[in-house]
């Protein structure tokens, strides 16, 4: 290395060479072809020796979500024309203006809605359901608090969080589900990462990933290859839920009461039902549970089990 | 608490077993494909392949499925090629390398990089591992380090010139 190299300030062509600011030509007015050679080798070598980042592993997300949604438009149209239909029904809701700039949102038994957020972020609440966000500080905290069942598709940006009394749910752009009712806890990612919080615990989902609370037991990731929650579609689906859960949605979805003293709401149930036929729901869930029910003339459900 | 079993289906433990094995894994397919672009392609095809095996997969096991899937799926890839080439050839006699600046890297090479990396003067090294490794700017780096763009400028030539003389001709 020769000496004047260390004090000459205009030294610095290979460092301006390696990052994009002098071109192969310019170095070629300092170097000689084979020496210029010998630094894309070593250029090459760094790259090769670098540890893949955040960058590939995004990608790899990218490239699941991707596969998923491929499977999925192979399966039929017909869940366009029911979701059409779900989006009708969109009537009853109410705007209650809470304090300064709180916004609250809410639906009724059998009622779906669709709102928009103040930066483009949607959201489809279920039946049941109370979301609120004070919109004077939205700018600052994207935030809203939830009771009930939420779908989001959220704007990339700030980080978004969903507050609920059993856990906070923070997101960097993506879509997601969240369920919380009063001991029941489910939240569901579609797009994107998802971090569900509480009590300083956290645990991050992927694509496809579930996490689950029932009265504050964790249950281990549930996976689903469903692009969106199966209620947005009009179906209500369960995965091992144990049968009170399940009672609860009929009771949502139907605005229906059910009396269940004689029968166990702990044993679990898997399926679905759908939310246009009340007959035809009630049948699919109590047959494959082989409980009888018959209304009483308070209008209440009474069930009970088979002889 | 939550893995007390370790589950590959477990984000956590993904997103670990990615940091664990992602570096090899692109070295390997490196030295086969010898192409950057491709090795990396395949390493998240790699992966994309393990989350959907992520049930099957048993953890203790995952090193092994990982290096022989890629090996596999560089193994379709050359096939796929020879296709590719054996159609360009019937149509249009065309290069081997359609990349126009092939560099033939070796895995000596390689390790004479790291070797004469270890062996820099401390200030170089830190500039340069910031700037190759971490990919951060110079500005970043001398931000980072207390020192002017240009003095980062100057250790990075520096550095670059001393692995110039510590791995000589090859």
């Amino acid at each position: 290395m020769e000496k004047h190299d260390l004090n000459n300030e205009q030294e610095a062509y290979l460092a301006q060479w390696m990052e994009g600011a002098l071109s192969d030509e310019e170095l070629a007015g300092y170097i000689p072809e084979e020496e210029i050679a010998f630094y894309k080798k070593l250029r090459l070598g760094t790259e090769v020796l670098r540890s893949p980042g955040e960058d590939i592993f995004l990608g790899i997300q990218q490239k699941i979500n991707n596969k998923r949604e491929v499977q999925l438009s192979r399966k039929s149209n017909l869940k366009w024309a029911i979701a059409a239909a779900a989006s009708l029904v969109l009537f009853l809701t109410s705007y209650f203006f809470l304090g300064n700039d709180t916004i609250a949102i809410t639906t009724s038994f059998s009622e779906q809605r669709n709102i928009e957020l103040l930066d483009n972020s949607e959201v489809t609440l279920n039946a049941k359901t109370q979301l609120s966000y004070d919109e004077g500080e939205w700018e600052h905290h994207r935030e809203v608090h939830l009771d009930g069942e939420a779908y989001f598709k959220v704007e990339k940006g700030s980080t978004f969080a969903v507050i609920t009394d059993q856990g906070t749910v923070e997101v960097l752009g993506t879509q997601f589900n969240v369920k919380s009712t009063l001991d029941f806890f489910e939240v569901t990612c579609y797009e994107g990462k998802v971090q569900v919080s509480k009590d300083g615990e956290a645990r991050i989902l992927f694509p496809g990933m579930t996490y689950r609370r029932i009265n504050g037991h964790p249950i281990e990731n549930g996976r689903s290859t469903h692009k969106q929650p199966s209620w947005i579609h009009g179906e209500s689906t369960f995965k091992s839920v144990p049968l009170t859960y399940v009672i609860a949605e009929l009771e949502n979805q139907y605005s229906l009461k059910f009396d269940t003293k004689a029968i166990d709401g702990n044993v679990n149930f898997t399926g679905s039902f759908g939310h246009d036929n009340e007959e035809v729901a009630l049948s699919t869930v109590f047959n494959a549970m082989r409980i009888e029910y018959s209304y009483n003339d308070q209008k209440v459900i009474v069930l009970r089990p088979y002889e | 608490m939550l893995k007390e079993l370790k589950k590959i289906c477990n984000p956590t433990v993904f997103e670990d077993i990615f940091k664990t094995y992602a570096g090899d894994l692109k070295q390997f397919l490196f030295f086969k494909t010898q192409d950057l672009d491709l090795a990396e392609d395949i390493l998240q095809e790699t992966f994309v392949k393990l989350w959907e095996n992520c049930e099957k997969v048993s953890y203790t096991k995952v090193k092994g499925y990982l290096f022989t899937v890629a090996n596999n799926k560089f193994i379709n890839w050359t096939k796929h090629k020879k296709v590719v080439r054996n159609y360009e050839k019937s149509a249009v006699s065309k290069n081997d390398q359609e990349s126009p600046e092939f560099i033939l890297l070796g895995k000596e090479f390689l390790q004479k990089i790291e070797q004469a990396i270890q062996d820099l003067p401390e200030t170089q090294r830190e500039v340069f591992l910031l700037s190759r490794m971490e990919k951060k700017k110079y500005a970043e780096i001398g931000e980072q380090l207390g020192i002017s763009v240009k003095a980062v400028e100057k250790r990075m030539h520096l550095a670059l010139k001393t692995l110039r003389n510590t791995i000589g001709n090859v």
